[in-house]
């Protein structure tokens, strides 16, 4: 690893300042079970780190008539054992309890989480891998490993939260020296595995924000993995129904890990709208998730079973949150 | 009902190191720092397959920092082996040409890691690319380039092996199958990275420190490598943090050697995780070819194999894991008609070798997968053909292996039961489905080190009464210490925690082969029963004199020595030892075992008993298979393991249920990927062992045969019982789906592919 410069701020204002100062060679550490592991790799090698786990203002959850406001540095522990989400947002309940192990979540963050950026087996390697095979397009070159004569960047946005906080409809707060923004979640997703975060160097991801959930609505998280722990998702799933009297009302399906942003079924969610949700709806629209899902994008490897699994989860969790609670 | 006639052995006794590594204090290799001390890297072949055209290292020999950077010129050039009686064809650093990625081609020693690395980047090597033969299709073709010049076809080596007559055993069946299995390249998988601390004296005289499974076998090939008489050389063995085969000798203690001669310092290696995966000697892959015949009555009448392993590009212990590793399993049912025949191909990939079962979990995944269908195809159950053709005690293998002591059919027995074999094998359907799956294995194998079996230990008792064991056998995390300590409390009357056994150092401890080949305690533990019985006789000829009682009417127990019937009369311990010492002049009591197997020297055609006592062994799977997702859910897992007597049962259920975990990554998840001849999953992220989350419960079972030649009649357990746990639960899906997967890891993917088109 590369010798650093550490900070830890007190405050957000002086993190703000550290950032601005240092520009794209400062990193942000909410949490670093990702960062790292990468900064060892050499993956990334940053002059400047700054650490914002001493900002209390990041640590907080609160609720208002807004909502749920998750401060960035929540760790995902806390999540995943937190009541109210426990009953209210079972999607991030759960997707947080998803990530890692146990001792991960403890220093993982949620802001960490959902500004987590893509992940390649082919693009994260080693530095002797890199030396020995032409550099992916992720790596400044021209070839796409995961899918042979690919010309854009088919890294994955693995993260378990993020399919979770689209279905649930959450917002971010990113604030940056002149002031502040708040903006759907989908927004700060580029789809550009080169650049997936729309995040400029200088600014700050405060809070996510849970909007309050009409009574009846449901919202679940199922992931496909290899293993029950430790493992990044395969296919992840967020879902989100609201029904009166057994018609659907509104609905929302995320899936990540599968490209380099965050994919909502859209037409499979108009197809939902205003329809008497039946097992037979649910089943047509889940065999045409992986066709959705998988327009835009494509998974190289294990490409016909990835397909299944779509279709499994979809069903799975649109079953689940259309059923009375 | 028997008595039990003892206090410690067989009891349930915390290991003595267990309290010092949970709290930190164990010290690793890691953790020792010399004054002065350089740290070394590697650099590493990016090619598969290359010519190496110049190699410049000014710039980095330049750099400030650096001490010392060598190459190939900086080393005597003889070529070596790990295998004694096998192919010599490595040396220090590649020559001429590279074979693999991760190949040694220059090593740097400088003040820090940083600098080291930095150096590496300052070395410039041309290399003109050759073609690279990434598997062993490639490597066999007619037209391929060798890897090494002498090794035609790129064959590293081809046995056959046939043993009564085969044809015919074949004609008497009434039903033949054949078909083609294939194993994956496992990584060991332990922690501790392989590193070393190599510093020469003022005197010319080279001390390796470093995890080694096998120190005084590991000094005579080092001492040919690097042209140093065996006496010029110690190796000092440090703790281990798992090694499971991949801790034999490693060229990382070479190439630290060369560079602490160069610099005139010590020398620290740490592999990084990458490294450790790039160049660990990991499972030989195997594509087995396998052909049996059964007669209707269920008696199997012919076995022949082809094995094509990939030995990747260099020979270490890959041909022993091929011909001494793959023909145990033949002695595990009655086979007399036999044909084997195994083809070791050299190919452009890391080097592979020896790692828990030694070839045995590749063969009996085979042949243990092709029961059940030899049982299908004639109507019986699949545990009744097993127990019409498993060995007993008594029997004298094809191979010439003599059966002592044979638990097989209780091991059988016990799981069925445990498992509930015949009731639930009857109910079909619900995506549920049973398996079993058998082992054998040696305890030790005298063909591996034709100089000699067997094992010397020292017990020493000092003046405060503490229990010193000095052997040349090696803990590796499988509880050896407590072993040791168990039989020497057990025979002075002391408690295990009095009892701390010295790491083998070459200067002080006996020549010891190490650990491998399930032979630490049962050759070694024997040694140390030895050993302890004369410290015994020595220190109740000391207490004779002080009690003024003859030493045959003297006991030891629970830290007194005492006339027999009157233990309240007795003298303690500490006291005996203390007088021991200071009456004879400071010598401390002090026991020499030496225990030699009644083993002996296969002969060319590999046939003889090889081992003292051999180990068996049975486990049977329940699954759950889902048939939407083709995952497998394990329900449970429950091993049966002749360990001819448990000297502990803590510690032997641990290594029954941790080989059981090792063999569920066999079967369901470990594989290493390569993109390009370059490892795809080189991390701990990536190539997926099993969590504890993907582990179900493990009923542990301990059959006791009471070997007459081991150490309170103990045999060894850690290598077979990884065996049976893959075959076991392919069987098991199989019972579950009709799908039978006969290339492992058995994923998802697979099973919901072979569901489909079972399907059509």
């Amino acid at each position: 690893m590369r010798n650093f410069e550490y900070f830890e701020p007190k405050d957000v204002n002086e993190a703000l300042g550290l950032l601005s100062e240092h520009g794209e060679k400062a990193t942000l550490l909410a949490g670093g079970t990702d960062l790292i592991p990468r900064m060892k790799k050499g993956l990334i090698s940053p002059s400047y780190v700054v650490n914002i786990a001493q900002i209390a203002s990041l640590q907080k959850i609160e609720e208002d008539q807004e909502g749920l406001k998750i401060g960035a540095m929540v760790p995902l522990s806390v999540l995943e054992r937190h009541p109210v989400l426990a009953v209210r947002y079972s999607a991030l309940h759960r997707a947080s309890g998803h990530v890692g192990t146990p001792s991960l979540r403890n220093v993982a963050t949620l802001g960490g989480n959902v500004c987590l950026g893509t992940r390649c087996i082919y693009a994260d390697q080693v530095q002797t891998w890199r030396r020995t095979l032409e550099p992916c397009l992720k790596r400044g070159g021209e070839r796409c490993y995961v899918v042979p004569g690919g010309k854009t960047c088919h890294s994955s946005l693995a993260s378990d939260t993020i399919p979770a906080l689209l279905a649930m409809d959450a917002k971010v707060t990113i604030l940056f020296p002149s002031g502040q923004r708040t903006i759907p979640i989908h927004g700060l997703y580029t789809g550009d595995g080169l650049h997936p975060l729309k995040l400029t160097h200088g600014e700050l991801l405060t809070r996510i924000i849970l909007p309050s959930l009409p009574t009846g609505a449901r919202s679940a998280y199922l992931r496909y993995s290899f293993r029950k722990a430790i493992d990044f998702p395969l296919i992840s799933a967020g879902f989100y129904m609201e029904q009166n009297e057994g018609v659907c009302v509104d609905v929302r399906i995320a899936l990540g890990a599968l490209a380099p942003g965050p994919i909502r079924l859209s037409p499979l969610e108009e197809q939902l709208k205003g329809e008497t949700i039946t097992t037979k709806l649910l089943r047509h629209c889940s065999e045409e998730a992986p066709k959705e899902a998988l327009r835009s994008s494509r998974s190289g490897r294990i490409l016909a079973f990835v397909r299944r699994m779509i279709t499994h989860l979809v069903y799975h969790g649109l079953t689940e949150v259309s059923e009375p609670r | 009902m028997t008595i039990d006639p003892f206090l410690i052995v067989g009891k349930r006794y915390p290991r003595i190191d267990s309290k010092d590594k949970v709290t930190g204090r164990t010290k690793y290799l890691d953790d020792l720092k010399f004054p002065g001390m350089l740290h070394g890297k590697v650099l590493r072949s990016p090619y598969p397959h290359a010519r190496i055209l110049r190699i410049e290292t000014a710039r980095a020999e330049r750099l400030p920092g650096v001490r010392a950077v060598v190459t190939i010129e900086d080393t005597p050039r003889v070529p070596f082996g790990s295998y004694r009686s096998g192919v010599k064809d490595e040396l220090i650093f590649a020559m001429e040409k590279v074979r693999y990625v991760g190949d040694e081609v220059a090593a740097v020693a400088a003040i820090d890691e940083e600098t080291a690395l930095e150096a590496l980047d300052l070395i410039e090597v041309d290399y003109e690319p050759l073609p690279a033969l990434l598997s062993i299709d490639e490597a066999m073709k007619p037209d391929a380039v060798r890897i090494h010049d002498d090794a035609e076809g790129n064959i590293a080596s081809h046995t056959v092996t046939v043993r009564g007559n085969p044809e015919k055993g074949f004609e008497e069946a009434d039903l033949v199958l054949e078909d083609r299995f294939e194993t994956p390249l496992q990584i060991h998988g332990y922690l501790e990275p392989v590193g070393c601390i190599a510093a020469w004296d003022a005197s010319g005289r080279l001390t390796i420190w470093a995890p080694s499974q096998n120190p005084s076998w590991s000094r005579i090939i080092f001492s040919e490598a690097l042209n140093v008489p065996i006496g010029r050389l110690r190796v000092i063995q440090t703790f281990i943090g798992g090694a499971f085969g991949g801790k034999l000798e490693q060229k990382l203690y070479l190439i630290a050697a060369v560079l602490a001669q160069k610099a005139k310092k010590p020398v620290k290696m740490v592999n990084t995780r990458d490294e450790e995966f790039q160049t660990s000697m990991p499972r030989v892959p195997m594509r087995i070819d396998l052909r049996m015949g059964v007669r209707k009555d269920g008696l199997l009448t012919a076995k022949e194999h082809r094995i094509f392993a990939d030995n990747g590009a260099y020979t270490k212990y890959a041909s022993a894991v091929v011909n001494l590793g793959t023909y145990r399993v033949d002695g595990l049912y009655r086979l007399r008609n036999i044909r084997n025949e195994n083809f070791l191909i050299y190919t452009n990939k890391l080097p592979t070798s020896a790692f828990r079962g030694f070839g045995n979990p590749q063969i009996t995944f085979a042949m243990e997968s092709m029961l059940d269908h030899l049982a299908e195809g004639i109507g019986m159950d699949p545990l009744d053909l097993r127990l019409r053709n498993a060995a007993e005690p008594g029997d004298i293998t094809a191979h010439g292996f003599h059966y002592i002591s044979c638990g097989l059919k209780e091991c059988f027995k016990q799981v069925s039961e445990a498992i509930e074999w015949k009731r639930k094998r009857s109910q079909k359907g619900s995506g549920r489905g049973l398996g079993i799956s058998a082992t054998s294995h040696v305890c030790g194998n005298r063909s591996f080190f034709p100089l000699f079996d067997g094992a010397t230990a020292y017990v020493r008792i000092d003046e405060g009464g503490n229990v010193k064991v000095i052997t040349g056998e090696v803990e590796v995390g499988q509880g050896l210490l407590t072993a040791y300590a168990t039989i020497v409390a057990e025979t002075l009357g002391v408690m295990p925690r009095m009892v701390t056994v010295e790491p083998p150092d070459t200067d002080v401890a006996p020549f010891g082969l190490g650990t491998w080949g399930d032979r630490g305690t049962f050759i070694g533990g024997a040694a140390v029963k030895l050993a302890a019985a004369e410290a015994r006789k020595e220190l109740l000829a000391v207490a004779s004199e002080m009690l003024e009682a003859d030493p045959s009417d003297l006991d030891c127990k629970e830290g007194k020595v005492f006339v027999k019937g009157s233990p309240e009369k007795g003298l303690p311990f500490h006291e005996v030892a203390a007088t021991a010492v200071y009456t004879r002049g400071g010598a401390p009591i002090l026991g020499k075992g030496t225990f030699i197997p009644n083993s002996e020297i296969a002969d060319s055609t590999r046939y003889g008993n090889v081992s003292g006592a051999y180990a068996f062994g049975a486990q049977a799977a329940e699954v759950e298979v889902d048939e939407e997702t083709g995952r497998i859910r394990l329900v449970e897992v429950v091993a049966a393991h002749d360990v001819g007597r448990a000297l502990n049962r803590t510690t032997t259920e641990g290594q029954i249920e941790g080989a059981t975990v090792q063999g569920i990554g066999y079967a369901l998840f470990e594989e290493v990927e390569f993109a390009e001849g370059v490892m795809l999953n080189p991390d701990y992220l990536n190539y997926r062992v099993p969590t504890a989350l993907d582990v179900p419960p493990i009923t542990s079972l301990i059959v006791e045969t009471i070997d007459p030649a081991g150490p309170f009649g103990a045999k060894g357990v850690a290598e077979p019982a990884m065996t049976p746990t893959a075959p076991a639960i392919a069987n098991a899906i199989y019972n579950a789906t009709g799908v039978r997967i006969k290339r492992l890891p058995i994923t998802p993917e697979k099973v919901l592919g072979s569901l489909r088109k079972t399907k059509v």
